[in-house]
């Protein structure tokens, strides 16, 4: 009878220090928009969000969710992290299905033009793990990103990583609030960006030959469609408009090939720009991304063609979606100060090539 | 395995649970399995080494006890195979040889894993078994067990037959309390070894891997007596993991410290610091050499220190670095006995606060100068390092070291000297602890390793640090 | 030479060895209880047993003595 005791007195020791375990990984994980854009997913309810893209670097800067809230009553929502593993694109849908089972996908797949395992460093990897919370989908994507077996336990127990921030004394205070992994984020998930560096207008709307994509990247293509198709998913492809090439053109159109022979709808935002009318001067921070003003000509844009093409439910005005009007209150004061910032940078630069 | 990481709590934790479930007649025999996978993990082929060795020893104890004529000689041949060995591996002696024979295997000339220790554990046997103070094991798995005891074969410590052997006979019978205790005394160990020790060494490293990194007297002194804290620490904690597994197994094992800087001459030191290992010296080489030499006065105590001092410096490792460290403690040892008349006159004028305070301090100052020499592979770097701290005009406030260093040496410090009291205190703390309150008992756990797990020098980005004294 | 006589010869060796004229033995006394006897004093000890009772001990009698009271029945033995 003692011993039952001892054990019940054990199993419960355990589960309280599991319990703390967790509460202090969470907040030890170093601050950065990655996890606060992570947090604030985890913090919105259940079945609220109408669309979830999930992409690479391009993503976060791009989706004005507020802004595509208050025009057109769509909730959205980006799960960008930077230089995303292709390989962890089907983990991170079944982390938002957890949540969000009946949302429309909306899946950037720039980044399978690239050799999947340049992809696959501890960076880029923990950018999607450590951003996730502990269950056993993120045991599956640990498994399948990090392939040298021993090195797995660093990443189950992130902790191993992170924890010198407190020995060395930088622990903020407002980390704290993190135990639980759900903070809502200020601009949903939107990453401001206000810097500018001109470019000429690129048009390549005229190539019309394919390149094939790398072999491993098509196989994990396949098997995310393969994933979507079992799941019965709604789910759509894209790639963010950018600073492309005629090369990198024809591997869209070999990605087109493919994914709408699977009957999956694919939009190259780059044959679109005229479309939504990037300034290429004005609109973009690198060759990769758009910065505030081109986002906001392309949110109008895409939420414009989400409106028409499905049938979201307008929630403005509902009592439980008031945090997307406190988001694009918010977000419209921080945008217009970018607004500000850009037309100076741009006009300082165009002062400069004269 | 190295007992500060989650690989061994698991194997403990499976152990222990299984181990508590079987039946009494069977507990033994688990052990004897657990031990042997234990070894298993370190080379594939030690079992095979540890199991023979042991048949060995087993084998001639039988013997000698039968022996009527010419025991010591029996005694000698089987003792002289345990030496023999452990020069050759303590000296790669043959590696040349060997190598060619076995094409350049390297199997043949790997020193097995805590070799040191349990070779002591078998040569004291058989003197035991020799001069009558034990009768020799009849059975082979209850020898077996003594020699290949998974939380002393790689470090000890060195417990001796007459102590451990009866135990495997009694009943074991663990309660909660035990478990408690146990489970405390690891938690300890894992505490100090991986909040301080750890990051002492972390700290202290880059100055013995490169003597050219200060040149500031002061800074060597702290560095000096950084490793003497980090050794402490390190060897401390793991007997006290040590301990802490065998409570668990219903074993009880002598303390291997009893607050060494706390000793107040380094004759008393070394009747603190690791006692398995000065106590085993003092029974069988050091008392032994003593009474052989009774007739010659203070020289009845001055050889067999040099001898016996030099001997730990030996067992230590078998770089010139080891012989100094060895002679010099055989010197101050052979000092204490020269001065013991006079420092006793002494002892009785002065008043006694003083008398200690003085004595610790210079034996601690001692110490730290000597322990130099057990860090540093070659003997001349520890004399540079010592020439270094005797350079008082180099002397300086301009250390060279952050606030970190001196934070994590002072609690260093801090946590040493409560580990000193808790040891000065014997069981006292223990069982203090086992009779708190669940809630204020779970508390103390969860603060202690949650202070492993967020101040612990461990994960990504940290160099593993392996138990200094697994190296002997 | 009886135990008793042999036990009070000790007692004043102990006495003078350790400079210390209160010290009380008996046949449980070990070196924990007498300050200052440690290794070192205990070879001037077993010298000074050996000079006083003109007896030699055996390295296997000496290793032997578990307290007092072992030394002591020794030396009455050879005493005798």
């Amino acid at each position: 009878m003692k011993k039952l005791f001892f054990a019940v007195k054990l199993v419960v020791f355990v589960a309280i220090f599991v319990v703390l375990l967790v509460f202090a990984s969470y907040i030890v994980r170093p601050q950065s928009d990655m996890k606060t854009r992570f947090t604030g997913f985890y913090a919105e309810p259940k079945d609220s969000i109408d669309v979830i893209v999930i992409g690479s670097s391009p993503v976060a800067p791009l989706y004005a969710a507020p802004l595509i809230w208050n025009e057109f009553g769509i909730t959205l929502y980006p799960l960008g992290t930077n230089s995303q593993p292709t390989v962890g694109i089907k983990y991170l849908v079944k982390e938002a299905q957890k949540r969000q089972g009946s949302s429309l996908f909306v899946i950037d797949v720039s980044l399978f033009m690239v050799e999947p395992q340049s992809l696959l460093t501890e960076p880029n990897i923990r950018n999607i793990v450590d951003n996730m919370t502990y269950s056993l989908n993120r045991i599956g994507a640990i498994n399948e990103m990090v392939q040298i077996p021993g090195e797995r336990i660093n990443y189950y127990f992130d902790i191993s990583k992170y924890h010198s921030v407190l020995r060395d004394g930088e622990l903020s205070a407002a980390s704290f609030k993190d135990f639980d992994f759900a903070v809502p984020s200020v601009y949903k998930g939107y990453f401001f960006v206000d810097a500018v560096e001109p470019f000429d207008p690129v048009d390549v709307s005229g190539i019309t030959e394919t390149k094939p994509i790398p072999d491993e990247s098509e196989q994990i293509l396949l098997d995310l469609m393969a994933y979507c198709e079992s799941e019965q998913l709604d789910v759509m492809f894209v790639i963010a408009p950018y600073i492309t090439s005629d090369e990198r053109k024809m591997s869209h159109n070999y990605l087109q090939a493919l994914i709408e022979s699977h009957g999956y709808t694919f939009i190259d935002f780059n044959d679109k720009a005229g479309e939504f009318g990037i300034d290429y001067s004005t609109d973009l921070y690198n060759r990769n991304h758009l910065n505030l003003s081109g986002a906001e000509k392309f949110s109008m844009y895409f939420g414009a063609y989400l409106a028409d093409t499905y049938d979201f439910a307008d929630n403005r005005g509902s009592a439980d979606y008031t945090s997307w009007d406190d988001a694009y209150a918010a977000w419209e004061t921080q945008a217009a100060i970018a607004r500000e910032k850009i037309a100076e940078n741009a006009e300082r630069l165009s002062n400069i090539s004269r | 395995m190295t007992f500060t990481t989650l690989y061994f709590l698991v194997f403990v934790a499976v152990v222990v649970l299984v181990y508590l479930l079987l039946p009494q007649k069977i507990k033994p025999h688990f052990i004897i399995l657990a031990s042997l996978v234990f070894y298993f993990f370190w080379k594939a082929w030690a079992p095979v080494f540890i199991i023979a060795f042991a048949l060995f020893n087993f084998v001639m104890a039988k013997v000698l006890a039968k022996q009527k004529s010419k025991k010591f000689f029996v005694l000698l041949m089987s003792v002289s195979l345990s030496v023999i060995l452990f020069f050759v591996f303590r000296y790669g002696i043959f590696n040349g040889i060997i190598a060619a024979i076995t094409g350049g295997n390297t199997i043949m000339i790997l020193f097995p894993l805590g070799f040191s220790y349990y070779m002591f554990k078998c040569v004291s046997y058989l003197i035991d078994v020799n001069n009558g103070t034990i009768a020799p094991e009849p059975r082979f798995d209850y020898f077996l067990i003594y020699v290949t005891y998974f939380p002393e074969v790689s470090m000890g410590p060195i417990t001796r037959a007459v102590d451990f052997l009866p135990q495997i006979r009694i009943k074991k019978v663990i309660d909660t309390t035990a478990l408690n205790k146990g489970l405390a005394l690891v938690a300890w160990g894992f505490f100090k070894k991986i909040v301080f020790a750890d990051m002492l060494a972390s700290m202290i490293n880059p100055y013995y891997n490169d003597l050219t990194l200060s040149n500031n007297g002061f800074a060597w002194f702290f560095v000096a007596f950084g490793f003497l804290l980090q050794l402490y620490l390190d060897f401390s904690a793991y007997t006290n993991i040590s301990i802490g597994v065998s409570k668990m197994l219903g074993y009880d094992i002598k303390p291997n410290f009893n607050a060494p800087f706390f000793s107040q001459s380094i004759s008393e030191f070394w009747r603190k610091w690791h006692i398995s290992l000065s106590s085993w010296l003092a029974d069988y080489v050091f008392t032994p050499l003593q009474f052989l030499l009774r007739r010659l006065g203070k020289f009845a105590s001055i050889i067999p220190a040099l001898i016996t001092f030099t001997l730990i410096g030996v067992w230590h490792g078998g770089t010139s670095s080891y012989l100094v460290f060895g002679f010099s403690m055989g010197v101050l040892v052979a000092i204490d006995a020269i001065v013991a008349r006079k420092r006793k006159k002494l002892k009785k004028t002065l008043p006694k606060s003083l008398f200690s305070t003085v004595g610790i301090i210079i034996t601690m100052l001692l110490n730290i100068l000597v322990f130099v020499f057990m860090r540093t592979g070659v003997a001349a770097d520890g004399f540079a390092i010592i020439d270094k701290i005797f350079s008082f005009s180099t002397w300086s406030l301009q250390l060279g070291f952050g606030l970190e260093f001196f934070i994590i040496f002072a609690l260093s410090i801090a946590v040493a000297i409560c580990s000193h009291i808790i040891e000065s205190r014997k069981d006292k703390f223990l069982d203090g602890f086992a009779r708190l309150k669940l809630p204020v008992t779970w508390l103390v756990y969860l603060v202690v390793i949650f202070a492993i797990v967020l101040f612990g020098y461990y994960g990504p980005g940290y160099d593993a640090i392996e138990f200094i004294y697994i190296g002997f | 030479m009886t135990r008793e006589k042999v036990t009070g010869e000790v007692q004043n060796i102990f006495r003078d060895l350790f400079d210390d004229e209160s010290i009380v033995i008996d046949d449980n006394t070990t070196a924990d209880d007498v300050e200052d006897w440690d290794s070192l004093e205990h070879i001037n000890l077993i010298t000074s047993i050996e000079k006083h009772f003109s007896i030699k001990f055996a390295m296997s009698e000496v290793t032997h003595f578990k307290n007092v009271g072992n030394m002591i029945d020794t030396i009455t033995t050879k005493v005798s």
